[in-house]
């Protein structure tokens, strides 16, 4: 059955459907990122190298070849234990550190991200000031984790180093520190995007919130959590070789020392190790996220 | 030890404790509004420990509610609901979670963990009774006795081959199968059931709805149940209630359930299907 259309009225107001503040506010941002880089004044000339560089970049690559079975330096070949075995030992030296610091971060991460999220008490049958008291000790949580991942693991390296010395300790707690404050936000976001259809049940069985929380969310966030931790420490072992740059005994160090005294098959020896160790890490990585996200039936 | 008397010790003294004489549940002028729609319009009923109730009515007539009202999940615009003679209203929550302990609850959507073992999905059941640190324990490493009383149950709800599957890689008939054992785990007085065979075809609905009216009555527990199929309600329910934009309007008995009061309760008015309910 048709209408007479003449018997239709558009509801009163202007409605632009294709521009409303929220699309404004993009564009106006768009605009700004444009605008910022040519602020930024760059010139792609300085892309091109400069004969002189050339030659040291063209020695850098043509070691790739040829990576170094012996010290370069004929005086270190001398004393010191084999490359390779030199090469491993900074490899494990950096697990260590990321190991170390994923130990620290994790339990410390887990627990904000207890305290900071919301949805296991938000809709349950708390009395008032018990939500109260949540949700402050929630929002406490909340900006400790920001204050903990706001300083980057590289900057806390560099204040370390200045007044504590860069030892495996203070590296691995440089590490640590930003970490835990990123396991407790995506945890804690984690958490708060499950299906709370378990929670509610075990409350309206006679659980308590918690217990309803722990046994009805927990589980079901495992598999997410799990996965973001074996990803994390990969990242952990990334941060740990750059940290190694700045003075702890590990791979990171022997490659900087080595193409500072351009040693460049040294460096890439150790290069190679360090890929190798990452490259093992990420197929393993994989293959345990693609079991994981299975069971989790997604 | 509580040292109140137990009830077989009451009766054997002649003390009547108000558990004895109390309904079950007994709703009093119960009324509950969400944002603009009256989910129950004062709603007055009782059912008796141990008695077997039906809910049937139209899709968005207020079973969900009233079934969530006789737990005390549900906050009340108005009236008062009762559970064994005690009063909902004002409870302590640890009171109110002590008397949920004993009401068995299979919701709609199951609310069963798709990643855990329903070995471990059962233990579920037994979370209002057990610590935190029990719950956790029966989760991770359950003993010989509770993996044994698991598998009983599920073998008597017919899936007992599945006690250390993945709980996701069960159909969901299957599922329903489990969160009716995951109640028996939990060993209560009552069983609240909202539509629990709404997801399986008609022949395993029979199958389920014999099953759940049998444990039932096996274990001398009561049993509220919302279902859609009228035929199934009556074949297996001794008493109906119908429901109708939040009020009950039958509350029968199946063989007095005149035709003309199953017509109202299912088919709709013109004005209705126009409103799009
Ligand atoms: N959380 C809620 N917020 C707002 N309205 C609600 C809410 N829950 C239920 N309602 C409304 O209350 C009325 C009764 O809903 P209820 O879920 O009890 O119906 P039902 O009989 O269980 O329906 P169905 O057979 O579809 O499950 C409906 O009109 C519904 O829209
Ligand atoms: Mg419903």
């Amino acid at each position: 059955m048709r209408t007479d259309s003449s018997a239709l009225v558009l509801p009163p107001g202007v409605h632009r459907l294709w521009l409303g503040k929220r699309r404004l506010f993009f564009l106006a941002l768009a605009a700004v990122t444009v605008l910022c880089f040519f602020a930024l004044d760059l010139k792609f000339g300085d892309l091109i190298v400069p004969p002189a560089y050339l030659k040291n970049t063209k020695e850098f690559f043509s070691a790739a070849f040829s990576p170094a079975l012996n010290y370069q330096d004929a005086a270190a070949a001398a004393t010191s234990e084999h490359i390779l075995t030199r090469a491993a030992s900074g490899a494990l030296t950096m697990i260590r550190v990321a190991a170390g610091a994923l130990a620290l971060a994790l339990p410390t991460g887990l627990a904000l991200a207890y305290l900071s999220s919301r949805s296991w008490w938000e809709n349950s049958s708390l009395p008032k000031n018990r939500r109260i008291l949540l949700t402050f000790v929630s929002s406490a949580a909340r900006t400790l984790a920001t204050f903990l991942r706001s300083v980057h693991e590289l900057l806390w390296a560099i204040l370390f180093l200045a007044s504590l010395g860069l030892t495996e300790l203070t590296g691995t707690i440089a590490i640590a520190i930003p970490f835990a404050g990123t396991f407790a936000k995506v945890f804690g976001e984690m958490f708060d995007e499950q299906d709370l259809s378990t929670a509610n049940y075990l409350e309206e069985v006679g659980a308590s919130p918690l217990a309803a929380f722990t046994a009805g969310i927990f589980p079901r966030a495992f598999p997410d959590l799990l996965s973001y931790t074996f990803y994390r420490f990969e990242c952990a072992l990334r941060s740990s070789a750059v940290i190694g740059f700045f003075g702890v005994e590990s791979l990171g160090l022997y490659i900087r020392q080595s193409t500072e005294n351009l040693y460049f098959n040294e460096t890439w020896t150790y290069l190679y190790t360090l890929i190798a160790l990452l490259v093992l890490f990420e197929i393993w990585n994989v293959r345990i996220r693609a079991h994981l996200l299975s069971v989790s039936g997604r | 030890m509580s040292h109140a008397p137990s009830a077989s010790f009451a009766k054997r003294h002649g003390m009547t404790s108000s558990k004895d004489s109390a309904p079950a549940f007994a709703l009093h002028e119960v009324t509950v509004d969400f944002q603009s729609t009256r989910a129950l319009n004062n709603v007055s009923l009782e059912i008796s420990s141990g008695e077997h109730v039906a809910l049937i009515g139209p899709s968005g007539s207020g079973k969900t509610t009233l079934l969530r009202t006789l737990n005390g999940s549900q906050s009340l615009t108005s009236g008062e609901v009762y559970v064994n003679g005690q009063a909902l209203t004002g409870l302590a929550s640890k009171d109110l979670r002590n008397i949920r302990r004993s009401i068995g609850w299979i919701p709609q959507s199951l609310g069963l963990v798709p990643n855990l073992r329903v070995a471990q999905n059962l233990m579920l059941g037994s979370s209002g009774r057990a610590s935190l640190w029990d719950l956790l324990r029966k989760l991770t490493f359950p003993s010989r006795a509770d993996q044994l009383s698991a598998l009983e149950h599920l073998d008597r709800v017919g899936v007992g081959e599945k006690l250390f599957e993945r709980t996701s890689s069960l159909s969901g008939g299957q599922q329903q199968r489990v969160a009716i054992a995951r109640t028996l785990f939990q060993n209560p007085t009552s069983i609240l059931a909202d539509e629990p065979v709404s997801a399986v075809d008609p022949a395993r609905a029979v199958d389920l709805v014999k099953l759940l009216t049998e444990l039932a009555t096996e274990n001398g527990v009561s049993l509220v149940m919302s279902i859609h199929n009228l035929e199934l309600a009556r074949r297996f329910f001794p008493r109906l209630i119908g429901l109708r934009s939040g009020k009950v309007i039958v509350d029968s008995r199946p063989d007095d359930l005149s035709q003309a009061e199953a017509d109202s309760l299912f088919s709709l008015t013109k004005a209705e299907i126009l409103s799009g309910e």
